[in-house]
């Protein structure tokens, strides 16, 4: 995978591991992640009624110890389902493997566990870190079915993407198209997890937009969490740089869906530059 | 771009009749003395002015060349040199002067006295690190920056093309000048001249030179000149180019053994200049409003020590060097307010040279010496964004992006600061061997050298915007006002940091050099690597604060402090060949010579991406240069003399692709293709009151000259006229001279600033009168 240089405005340290001298455990080589509840939003689908519920965020603390390979993670003030009293439980220490693009951790079994309100049962678990280019594990999906009936999936407040941006003329689709792979995608959900912000940085949708600009954001998108992580939807918005609004750059019809951890597809329309672009993106 | 004398193709314009008719008269009296000369003279003109000085001419004086090059200094390279009476002739008191003379030697005048930039066979450097050194009295001059001062007296200049690196160190890639000035034991008694001349050219010089004992000898010289510069100013019709320089020079040698000596030069000098006489390529007019001036003084002093012992000569060469000028410049050269540069610097120096050679009567005879030098300057650079600049530069752009939202500057100016400290050190050692074969001499050089360059830096600005809501005219440019205030921004900038580099080089040379039969002369082929050192473009930091301050306005380029401000060492292999001839009965002497140059991370000055002005430096990737030269003197039987020199180089890149343009196979600018100087005189005696009479007359040309990478704009190749005319009494001599006898219109420089194009207008014709008085003791 290429690791890509984050610009500094966009670190997003909430979700990274600490290194291991960073831990007082520098001599078991372990490390430990915490999340509050406010990093996170909890999409939980119900498979016997077939509903999906938006919940306040959980917290978690993932502790990773490096010699043994393994993850353990702790998992408290997590709702499942509407009215129901949080739950509260620690999973064992379950491997994880390499990957191309950081380490993961699958466990399809059941695992049982003493939980505060009675759960016991806890499947099909996936902890996955990814790899950046300054050396930082980042958090990027964690997932896992309590009592072979709630899937949960741990919907990240703080989410960066990257991929391949293209765009074609919108008078003329034969028009030779665009692509580059500079522009990083950044979606921050806000506190009612209703609305997002995209980040933009690096924008460049067309060869002859100025290259000056070094992040472009779009603030208030309104989101729907999905099973698989959200969603964006804006018919038309304008950009900000630096908090000042950009009518020349505003944009229509933006389409985003986020599979957590994994991909991330974004369209929308430019009028200023006449393009349509598409990105095409994986979460870094 | 249109007819003008500056682009390739066109004809220079005639001159105007009185300088035709001065030229004319003075072409007939050149004929009549070439004649009166045939009809048999007694005497020749200056017959020592160009002779190669041996040993016994330097009357015991210590130089460099014999320090490191023994009995037969230069076999094996490419030498010019110019004595006393040639210097005094052409009336040569500073370097740009003299490198007409030697070919594929160019020291361009623009600018100010803080420009010296030399090229020779295509290597050159317009800023920072120069690839030619110069010694003046065996020390050698730390900055380029200080290499262009007027000096009274200078007895004998050498012009070494080539690398040098090896026994002179840093940054002698190209070559090497050491320009030695008279010496209290050679001479004995008091110089003065008076000069005046067009243009309020003056100068006058005195220098006392004696001897306290039989072994001491002290001389102290000095000199103010001046000139109202040849052009004005039609912004505010004030002279451009005006100048007032002064120097002071202090001289020692002492003898107090017959196997030591010491001697001991001090140079004192200040200069004060103001504008900078660039015209706008098309209108060809000089016109701006912001004041230009260059102000420097410098103190020199070095010492040298030689001492024999048991056949080792052991000699030392160290020396102290202080700068402290002040740069100001309108950088836009418009009547508009765009910015100002100012560039205030202190600088201190030390070199210290140590040097053991061993006996020469043998086959074989080494050199080795060390070397290092320190220095450390203190600059600030701040560069001024006024009204026009701001609106143009800055809020234009901004605004073309976002009309809505347009923002305004709350101040007329405002200004990027950045103070440098940069120290370098360097240590070198180095050794030469030399190994007699019959008539073969081989020769075999290396040198190891060390330097650490460090640039502590700071960049800083405070200024204040507004943005304002223009959205209830849809954006409309410019806005109907009063318009309501968005939000108001302030930006406080505040960036140090460090950047170190070091840089090592190991510098070999092979040469071998043959002594043909009959006394002729020598052949010789040679093999050396040459080095230029690294360094940092200071002249970056503004354009990378700007864009840092467009950063916090959420537009800017990309700019990484390191990778855009330090450059990297440039080397080169020189491979050369050459003869040096003595023929019919040593009249004539010819040195011939062709060369081929392998440039790597050749640095090329050029101008930043964008629309701000600033030069920049970058390493072009590979580079080539390759050509021939020639330079022959005659002394004929019946008096007169002649003598000629002409330098061809063909200098291209081989692989230079900026990001931008790919100008691989293009000529590499600022450097002439050609070279050529023509000279010809005679002196005769006399009988009444003026008992002798001596003229001269040379042209020196130059070019094609490209001054874009891309070659798409250059100065066709012109020649300049220059004459003098001398009658003597006795101790007095009064000479009549003028230069560029034909007017010739050329460019001397070019660039290009905020999408403006200038030129630097040579000078035009000038003469004038210079009174001499020597009164030997």
């Amino acid at each position: 995978m290429k690791f890509l240089k984050l610009i500094p405005l966009l670190l997003l340290p909430a979700v990274v591991l600490p290194s291991c001298s960073d831990d007082d455990n520098e001599r078991d080589n372990t490390a430990t992640l915490t999340l509050p509840t406010t990093t996170n939003f909890i999409a939980s689908y119900d498979n016997t009624t077939g509903t999906l519920n938006s919940l306040p965020g959980a917290s978690f603390n993932i502790t990773v110890n490096y010699s043994a390979s393994t993850y353990q993670v702790s998992v408290s003030d997590l709702q499942y389902a509407p009215g129901q009293v949080a739950t509260s439980f620690v999973l064992p220490e379950l491997h994880y493997a390499v990957t191309n693009d950081g380490w993961e951790m699958e466990h399809e079994g059941d695992i049982k566990v003493d939980a505060s309100n009675g759960v016991s049962t806890i499947s099909d678990l996936k902890v996955v870190f990814n790899l950046r280019a300054t050396g930082d594990q980042t958090l990027v999906a964690l997932s896992f079915t309590i009592d072979h009936r709630y899937d949960i999936n741990t919907v990240l407040v703080q989410n960066v993407f990257v991929g391949t941006t293209s765009s074609v003329d919108m008078t003329d689709p034969t028009d030779k198209p665009f692509s580059t792979k500079n522009p990083q995608y950044f979606v921050q959900i806000d506190k009612t997890g209703k609305t997002a912000t995209l980040r933009i940085a690096y924008p460049q949708f067309v060869a002859t937009m100025p290259t000056s600009i070094q992040v472009m954001d779009f603030p208030g998108i309104p989101l729907t969490i999905t099973r698989e992580g959200f969603s964006l939807n804006a018919s038309e918005i304008i950009p900000e740089i630096k908090g000042t609004p950009y009518p020349n750059f505003k944009i229509t019809n933006l389409h985003a869906t986020v599979e957590t951890g994994d991909d991330f597809d974004l369209t929308f329309e430019c009028e200023h530059f006449n393009r349509r672009v598409t990105v095409e993106g994986t979460a870094y | 771009m249109k007819d003008s004398p500056f682009v390739s193709g066109t004809s220079t314009p005639a001159a105007s009749p009185l300088r035709e008719g001065a030229g004319r008269l003075l072409w007939m009296l050149a004929l009549l003395l070439f004649c009166a000369g045939t009809a048999g003279a007694t005497e020749s003109f200056r017959a020592d002015s160009t002779a190669l000085p041996t040993r016994e001419h330097l009357l015991g004086e210590v130089s460099v060349t014999a320090i490191k090059g023994g009995d037969h200094p230069n076999a094996d390279e490419t030498v010019t040199y110019i004595g006393n009476s040639m210097i005094e002739s052409l009336n040569i008191v500073n370097l740009k002067q003299a490198a007409a003379i030697a070919p594929n030697f160019y020291i361009p005048a623009y600018g100010s006295r803080m420009t010296s930039s030399v090229y020779v066979r295509g290597l050159g450097t317009r800023i920072d690190q120069p690839a030619v050194g110069l010694n003046i009295d065996n020390i050698p001059i730390i900055n380029k920056d200080n290499f262009d001062f007027d000096l009274p007296d200078i007895e004998r200049i050498e012009i070494l093309r080539g690398p040098q690196n090896i026994l002179y160190g840093r940054n002698t890639m190209g070559g090497l000048i050491n320009l030695y000035t008279l010496s209290p034991l050679s001479y004995e008694g008091v110089r003065v001249r008076v000069t005046g001349g067009s243009h309020g050219i003056f100068r006058t010089s005195a220098g006392v030179y004696g001897k306290l004992s039989p072994r001491l000898g002290m001389s102290l010289t000095g000199e103010i000149s001046g000139t109202n510069g040849f052009y004005r100013n039609s912004f505010n019709d004030t002279p451009v180019g005006r100048e007032r320089l002064g120097s002071l020079r202090w001289k020692t040698s002492f003898r107090p053994t017959g196997k030591v000596i010491v001697e001991n030069t001090a140079i004192m000098t200040r200069a004060r200049q103001n504008g900078y006489p660039y015209q706008k390529a098309d209108a060809r007019e000089i016109a701006y409003n912001d004041t230009c001036y260059y102000k420097r003084f410098s103190f020199v002093d070095g010492l040298t020590v030689k001492h024999s012992f048991r056949g080792i000569t052991f000699s030392s060469i160290m020396s102290f060097q202080y700068l402290d000028d002040d740069m100001t410049l309108d950088q836009d050269f418009t009547v508009e307010d765009y910015f100002t540069l100012r560039q205030k610097r202190k600088e201190w120096a030390v070199t210290g040279d140590f040097v053991a050679r061993g006996p020469e009567t043998g086959a074989y005879s080494w050199l080795s010496g060390v070397f290092g030098f320190y220095r450390h300057t203190d600059m600030q650079a701040p560069v001024t964004f006024m009204q026009t600049g701001i609106d143009r530069l800055v809020t234009a752009n901004r605004n073309k992006i976002n009309p809505q939202y347009p923002v305004g500057w709350d101040t007329p100016s405002f200004t990027l600061g950045s103070d440098f400290r940069m120290p370098a050190g360097g240590f070198s050692l180095y050794h030469e061997s030399r190994l007699k074969l019959g008539d073969f001499t081989l020769t075999g050089g290396l040198r190891f050298d060390m330097e650490t360059t460090k640039l502590n830096y700071r960049s800083f600005c405070n200024t204040a915007y507004t943005i304002y809501d223009n959205t209830a005219s849809g954006g409309v440019l410019p806005p109907p006002l009063p318009l309501p205030v968005f939000r108001k921004e302030t930006l406080d900038i505040d960036e140090c940091g460090k950047i170190s580099k070091n840089y090592n080089q190991l510098l070999p040379k092979f040469s071998v050099s043959y002594i043909l039969p009959d006394n002729i002369g020598n052949v010789f082929a040679s093999a050396t690597k040459g080095y230029k050192t690294g360094g940092y473009n200071t002249q970056m930091f503004s354009d990378f604060l700007q864009q840092r301050m467009m950063r916090e306005m959420g537009i800017a380029q990309q700019y990484n402090v390191e990778e855009t401000v330090a450059y990297r060492p440039e080397t080169d292999w020189n491979y050369e060949i050459g003869a040096h001839l003595s023929l019919l009965e040593h009249r004539l002497s010819l040195d011939l010579s062709a060369f081929w140059i392998d440039v790597d991370n050749q640095q090329v000055t050029m101008f930043p991406p964008g629309s701000i002005t600033g030069r920049v430096m970058a390493n072009a990737g590979r580079s080539r240069s390759r050509g021939v030269e020639l330079a022959a003197r005659y002394r004929a039987p019946w008096g007169w003399f002649a003598q000629c020199s002409y330098g061809f180089t063909d200098a291209r890149f081989v692989r230079f692709d900026n990001g931008r343009a790919d100008y691989s196979g293009k000529h590499i600018p600022y450097a002439p293709s050609n070279t050529l100087f023509l000279g010809a005189g005679v002196s005769r005696p006399l009988t009444g009151f003026i008992d002798r009479v001596s003229a001269q007359v040379n042209t020196r040309g130059t070019g094609k000259i490209y001054w874009d990478e891309a070659n798409s704009i250059s100065q066709p190749f012109y020649m300049l006229l220059n004459a003098s005319l001398e009658l003597s009494h006795r101790q007095f001599s009064l000479e009549l001279w003028a230069d560029n006898l034909t007017g010739t219109q050329y460019a001397t420089f070019y660039f290009v600033s905020i999408g403006n194009a200038f030129l630097q207008r040579g000078n035009g014709f000038s003469a004038g009168a210079t009174l001499s008085c020597k009164l030997d003791f």
